[in-house]
């Protein structure tokens, strides 16, 4: 089975952001709308890598790591925390929930997003 | 039955002395009389007068010797409260008749006026005498114009200072009535001796029926308002009553910045009233300020809520602009053409850039100042850390053809305590400074140690800035030189330098202009702590 990297955004304009960068690449690209679809395809697919926002409607972000973080089979995918909100205080409630790393989105240009993702990819086997 | 009188008067007299018999019988009652403070004078039955002693000559104006026989009531008008006495109502008349003394003083208001003569007021001891079948009084009386004007003066003070009292009183009360604070003083046994309205608003409100908007009626004024009407609903939440026990215990104010109390936010303040009695410090009660704080907690949640929901709402569709303008110029610039796409494409990236750097100020800004930024004390040494940023912001100057470079001076020990990250914000803010005011020539940075501090120092040879823009630099919005309407709005916030001194603040260090003149070129230092191991 290949690599698949799971990106859990609600904003579509995002979300085609990331289409674009990581389409045709030697991993499949899943995109889940909402934290709820993020958990089920999780559930689903184990993906090698999750990219998860926090701001979303329904679950937020931080809802949906406690969840992954608590389930036995998933707890050990890297999640890496993608979002706009960059105050301490959130940071430090990603990590300590289990987040990998944390990133504010605009902040990084795609090109810096990709080598930060192709990393971890390479290093999950 | 004058002659009986003035002996029946010497016998009066005789009363008086207690000496031995140095002078005759009659020298010495002379003596007596002159020498006496007091005037004197005895009548008959009839008010004829017998004798009067010097001093009751001197103070009436009347001659001694033209008055013995006289009427003494055609001499000498009485008045009692300033109403001249008919001779029946005269104090003598009253003595000679009823045979009791007579005491007046100045309280009774008495005076008497000679028949030419000013009126004065008087004190007097008007005494009977009876000797044989002859009757009589001695009357003895004081001038006591000085003590009536004394007691008038001192009656004047007293009720001045009782109007001021009274008025001053009047204030406090309509100060402490009129404040938004609630306002209540108890004695040392915690019981209430007042209460404003607005302590009764907040703390007996649900105890009675008010409206909500009775608070400003007369009608709080009725409210009853005791530690135990207090206790009923409040005692859950605080125990006030304790607290006032053992702030008057400790002689230690208490303060209880945030308090929920049903749908209120109070902030609550205990202090004892402390006098200073001889040389002990006596506890008399304790004033306690209760200040509903409800809708500021409001707003400065809100005003967080704002920069979160600004930060993301506006950043998130940032990201895409400048995500798709990259992505055009890293991965399809073979498919672009035409130049001036590509320098569109360009632009639109770089004022995406542009606009995320300024949305990410405003929210360091504000998290700085509610110091929502948790700081790291690492160690760590600050040369890798200033050629981070150096790389970080290289290409700027290499576009403007500047050289930009770290001197490279003796060894010595550069580790420093600080965050790191935030350090490295603040060296790649005056590098990207100093590359937007230099035109030629370039940038240098150095370090020394001084006193414990290692300093970092950034040298342009940019255009300087002018004495009278100097002071201005590390404020918020600043830009030397700059008007509002005149600033260049290319160069940035002017929050760089403010978001800069407030973190090197935090850290224990200081950042400041270390030199600089117009045409040639600024110095910028920062210090931070050298690590201590």
């Amino acid at each position: 089975m290949g690599k698949i990297l799971l990106i859990i955004e609600d904003d579509p304009y995002v979300q085609r952001v990331y289409q674009r960068l990581f389409t045709g690449q030697d991993y499949t690209l899943e995109i889940a709308s909402s934290g709820q679809e993020g958990l089920d395809k999780a559930k689903k697919l184990k993906p090698t890598l999750i990219l998860l926002d926090i701001i979303m409607p329904g679950m937020d972000g931080f809802q949906v790591l406690g969840v992954l973080k608590k389930d036995f089979d998933l707890k050990d995918i890297p999640v890496v925390v993608l979002t706009n909100l960059g105050d301490d205080e959130s940071i430090k409630k990603a990590i300590s929930l289990g987040a990998d790393s944390f990133m504010v989105k605009a902040n990084f240009e795609p090109e810096a997003v990709k080598k930060k993702i192709e990393a971890y990819i390479k290093e999950e086997s | 039955m004058i002659k009986e009188l003035t002996t029946i008067a010497s016998a009066f007299i005789a009363r008086f002395k207690n000496q031995p018999k140095i002078f005759e019988e009659g020298d010495m009652d002379k003596a007596i009389l002159s020498a006496m403070g007091e005037g004197l004078y005895v009548v008959d039955e009839d008010y004829k007068v017998v004798l009067m002693n010097d001093m009751a000559v001197k103070m009436t104006g009347l001659q001694a010797d033209k008055v013995i026989g006289q009427d003494l009531r055609k001499l000498i008008t009485v008045f009692k409260d300033d109403r001249p006495l008919p001779n029946e109502e005269r104090p003598a008349s009253q003595v000679l008749k009823t045979g009791k003394v007579f005491m007046a003083g100045l309280a009774d208001n008495l005076s008497i006026q000679p028949k030419s003569g000013p009126k004065f007021p008087v004190s007097a001891t008007i005494t009977p005498l009876k000797v044989g079948g002859t009757k009589g009084a001695v009357v003895v009386f004081r001038d006591i114009s000085l003590e009536k004007q004394s007691k008038e003066s001192i009656e004047k003070q007293v009720h001045e200072r009782t109007k001021a009292l009274i008025e001053e009183q009047a204030r406090l009360d309509a100060s402490i009535n009129t404040i938004n604070v609630g306002f209540i003083l108890t004695d040392n046994k915690a019981n209430i001796v007042t209460i404003n309205p607005t302590a009764k608003h907040i703390l007996c409100k649900s105890s009675t029926d008010l409206e909500p908007g009775a608070f400003h009626s007369s009608l709080i004024f009725n409210v009853k308002c005791t530690m135990e009407d207090i206790e009923k609903t409040f005692k859950s939440t605080y125990d006030l009553r304790t607290k006032i026990l053992s702030s008057i215990d400790k002689k230690n104010p208490i303060e209880v910045k945030e308090l929920q109390f049903n749908n209120l936010i109070l902030h609550i303040f205990i202090a004892p009233i402390v006098v200073l009695e001889g040389d002990e410090l006596v506890i008399i009660g304790s004033v306690v300020l209760v200040e509903d704080i409800t809708l500021e907690k409001v707003i400065e949640r809100s005003k967080d809520e704002f920069f979160s929901i600004a930060s993301h709402e506006l950043r998130t569709p940032l990201t895409s602009i400048r995500g798709n303008a990259a992505m055009l110029h890293d991965y399809y610039a073979d498919k672009i053409e035409d130049n001036t796409f590509r320098e569109m494409i360009q632009d639109i990236r770089e004022s995406s850039i542009r606009l995320i750097e300024i949305v990410n100020d405003f929210l360091n800004v504000s998290r700085l100042e509610q110091g929502k930024i948790i700081f790291k004390k690492e160690q760590f040494d600050i040369v890798p850390i200033i050629n981070e940023a150096i790389r970080e912001v290289e290409n700027l100057a290499l576009q403007k053809g500047l050289y930009l470079r770290l001197a490279t001076a003796k060894r010595f020990n550069s580790k420093v305590e600080a965050d790191q990250e935030r350090t490295k914000e603040v060296v790649a803010n005056l590098i990207s400074n100093a590359i937007k005011y230099t035109e030629k020539g370039g940038i240098e940075l150095s370090l020394t140690t001084k006193d414990g501090f290692l300093k970092v120092s950034v040298t342009d040879t940019g255009r300087g800035i002018a004495r009278e823009q100097q002071n201005l630099l590390f404020r918020k919005f600043q830009q030397a030189g700059e008007s509002l309407l005149t600033r260049d709005t290319t160069k940035g916030t002017g929050l760089g330098l403010y978001i800069a001194r407030m973190l090197m603040e935090s850290m224990g260090g200081e950042i400041y202009l270390a030199a600089s003149e117009v045409g040639k070129g600024s110095t910028f230092t920062f210090e931070l702590p050298v690590a201590k191991t």
